[in-house]
């Protein structure tokens, strides 16, 4: 009995311990990583997509609410006035799930541009997808809202050979982003 | 049942001749006609390919037994026999580095590191092209279409396995059965002269270098499969006679799968090994993204050797016709038998 | 002199994925390059170091009859350390990690460590046996990731090593080079003790 109660206040001292001391640790570290996922992560790629924008982009960020899902949605603003926007969506590459941040021109119906956010495909062959080479053909081209799903792009963007799954999952994702796109154009529209 | 009254002599033996060497030279004897299709259709092309191969092979082998300090068994021809095989199934356009890559990785990882020939449990060829095949920086040199477009050779250039794939069972409606019979079809540098390796498998069979089991059945799962597969929707997959005339269905069944260390021994073993590599070689071909699925499923089957080799038990010889047994003991056997 | 040794024989005598051939999981794993090797032993590091520490501190605290369950308590919290850590500090080596930071707990080096060396030595000793056989694990997945790398991709840390028209041999990048990179490093060591002993 004695024994039994040592085994318990021991583990009980240990959990407890190491239960807030991990807490503590979390709260010091949750502001830092949140920004570092910002910076890292979504930054850079804003930035990209968004070319030309004067306004934050980062901090002019903001979470709708599209068909039951929350989208991350990011504002460019050019001479105070909302031009462009982006978010991710996802699509199925060789290694796993790619990430695609794709921007679009709300004036014009254009894409602004699209980057890879992360992926899981091979380095080398796969990752071939997230180099501008590829990003870039997406740059500029125009958006045709009334069209079939898969000719919403007014014009054809070859996939990189080699890494056909790779790039499958990139269409896969602007697919997905296009239809987001079209609601979220509604919405903006009824609200402004 | 009456025992067999078998007694075996004192030494001296004879031999009766088989050796390695004999198997291995009546293999390569078997694929001279489908290499010299190669040759004929692809020129000097073909001709690097299955020098390189075949060299490598056996230089690949003969390094790795000196590093191991072990005898050198090049001229026992069973790298020759690897390196041949894994160049019929390529196409006569690969870059040799590729070649080399593959013959050095089927023959040290594949085959010497599991304890050289009789050892290994996978076929040392199948291991190379599946080592290449899965390098998707290398994918395209593999891919037949792109591979042979430069080739004058008089038939379809299209890859009719990857037609069916893309198009479905509409698409390769313009092959004719005849020419993919008779060798007109893109593929490999050896692997697609049908007719040649028929002949050359059932010189074999007829010699007793293979036994008949595994093609046969081989050929009888693909068709069956195929069949099932064919009533069942007959606008995407193919005939049981395509499906057989067309790809590595033929080098597999006769050549690929009756690899003497990678195959089952007995009888029952070497049917079902034969049945379900041509089974799974029609699942490949209809739901994995790649064309053909003859490789992918022997090497699976071969890991399969072991257990199927479980099928069958061994007989053990009765006590009294064991060979030590003095004459005296094996009478009284007779007696006990016919009593 | 005795301390001495037991900081070195993680570096070679007991070179965790070679000699011992413990932790495997991650080696398989994360070698697709130098850099994530190197990003994986750190952390593995500090958890082996901390944790032996901890558990050399507490080791007549605890009861026998739940030692292993209190060792797992201590390594998890380390282990959730080094991943909130990585993700605030190291962002780049967190991603290119993921799920594998988290598997440390279960990582058979570190319970391995905790059980045979810290829960019987003192606190000095266990600290240089967790840095040692730390430092040993990081140099082994270093190396087999930079092989990998090079092979795989034609780069070393990211910069390009090869001629520039080299197609990469992506095999080794996947799991199956994996396993047979890992063979025949494993081969090479132990043909090389070998001949040392002779």
């Amino acid at each position: 009995m004695k024994e039994a109660a040592h085994m318990i206040v021991v583990l009980v001292i240990i959990c407890t311990v190491c239960g807030v001391a991990l807490s503590g640790f979390r709260e010091m570290t949750a502001e830092r990583i949140e920004n570092q996922v910002l910076m890292n992560v979504q930054g850079p790629r804003v930035n990209k997509v968004l070319e030309g924008s004067q306004n934050d982009l980062i901090a002019d960020r903001k979470v709708i609410k599209i068909d039951g899902q929350e989208v991350l949605l990011f504002m460019g603003k050019k001479d105070g006035k909302p031009w462009a926007i982006a978010y991710e969506t996802l699509g199925k590459g060789f290694g796993g799930d790619l990430k695609v941040m794709v921007g679009y021109d709300i004036e014009n119906d254009k894409l602004t541009g699209i980057q890879i956010v992360s992926h899981k495909e091979t380095p080398g062959v796969g990752s071939k997808v997230t180099e501008d080479q590829f990003t870039q053909r997406f740059k500029g081209i125009e958006i045709d809202l009334k069209a079939e799903p898969e000719k919403r792009l007014s014009k054809k963007i070859d996939a990189i050979s080699g890494a056909t799954y790779s790039s499958q999952g990139v269409y896969e994702a602007i697919g997905k982003s296009l239809q987001l796109y079209m609601a979220i154009k509604k919405q903006d529209l009824s609200t402004k | 049942m009456k025992a067999l009254d078998l007694t075996v002599s004192p030494a001296p033996h004879c031999h009766c001749g088989a050796r390695i060497t004999r198997v291995s030279y009546n293999i390569l004897l078997a694929l001279i006609p489908a290499m010299a299709m190669g040759f004929y259709y692809y020129g000097f092309d073909a001709l690097r390919v299955v020098a390189a191969s075949m060299g490598s092979a056996m230089l690949a082998e003969a390094a790795i037994q000196s590093i191991l300090r072990k005898p050198i068994t090049i001229a026992d021809g069973s790298a020759a026999v690897s390196g041949l095989l894994l160049a019929l199934i390529l196409p006569a356009s690969v870059p040799l580095y590729l070649v080399v890559v593959a013959n050095f990785v089927g023959i040290v990882v594949g085959k010497q590191c599991f304890g050289g020939l009789g050892a290994n449990p996978l076929n040392p060829a199948l291991v190379g092209w599946a080592v290449i095949r899965i390098t998707r920086a290398w994918a395209g040199y593999l891919d037949f279409d792109l591979a042979l477009v430069n080739y004058e050779t008089g038939f379809i250039l299209q890859y009719p396995l990857a037609v069916l794939k893309a198009q479905g069972s509409a698409g390769v409606a313009h092959f004719s059965l005849m020419d993919l019979f008779l060798g007109k079809q893109v593929g490999g540098i050896g692997s697609s002269a049908i007719i040649w390796l028929l002949l050359g498998g059932l010189y074999l069979v007829v010699r007793g270098v293979i036994r008949w089991e595994i093609p046969l059945s081989f050929l009888i799962g693909v068709a069956v499969i195929a069949g099932i597969f064919w009533l069942g929707d007959r606008t995407s997959y193919g005939s049981p006679i395509f499906n057989i005339l067309a790809g590595n269905v033929m080098i597999g069944a006769f050549f690929l799968s009756t690899d003497n260390a990678s195959s089952p021994v007995n009888q029952w073993g070497m049917l079902v090994f034969g049945f379900c590599c041509g089974a799974m070689t029609v699942v490949l071909r209809s739901w994995s993204i790649y064309p053909d699925g003859v490789v992918f499923a022997c090497l699976l089957m071969n890991l399969f050797v072991p257990l199927l080799d479980k099928i069958k038990k061994k007989q053990p010889l009765p006590p009294a016709l064991s060979p030590v047994t003095p004459p005296v003991m094996s009478k009284s056997a007779e007696e006990r038998s016919a009593s | 002199m005795k301390l001495l040794r037991t900081f070195t024989k993680g570096l070679w005598e007991e070179l965790p994925p070679f000699r011992l051939v413990l932790g495997l999981c991650p080696v398989l794993a994360v070698t697709k390059s130098a850099e994530t090797g190197l990003g994986m032993g750190l952390a593995v590091i500090f958890v082996l170091t901390c944790s032996n520490v901890l558990v050399s501190c507490l080791r007549n605290v605890i009861p026998r009859k739940v030692r292993i369950a209190s060792y797992i308590v201590i390594i998890a919290s380390f282990v959730v350390m080094v991943e909130l850590a990585s993700q605030a500090f190291f962002y780049k080596i967190y991603e290119s990690l993921g799920i594998f930071i988290p598997l440390i707990v279960v990582n058979c080096i570190i319970l391995g460590r905790a059980e045979a060396f810290a829960s019987r030595n003192g606190i000095i000793p266990s600290a240089l046996d967790g840095l040692g056989i730390g430092l040993g694990f990081t140099m082994s997945l270093t190396v087999l990731g930079a092989i990998r790398e090079i092979l795989g991709a034609g780069t070393l840390f990211g910069t390009q090593v090869m001629w520039s028209s080299f197609r990469p041999f992506t095999f080794m990048v996947e799991a199956p080079g994996a396993f047979i990179s890992l063979g025949v490093l494993l081969a090479l060591m132990n043909a090389f003790s070998k001949t040392q002993q002779s």
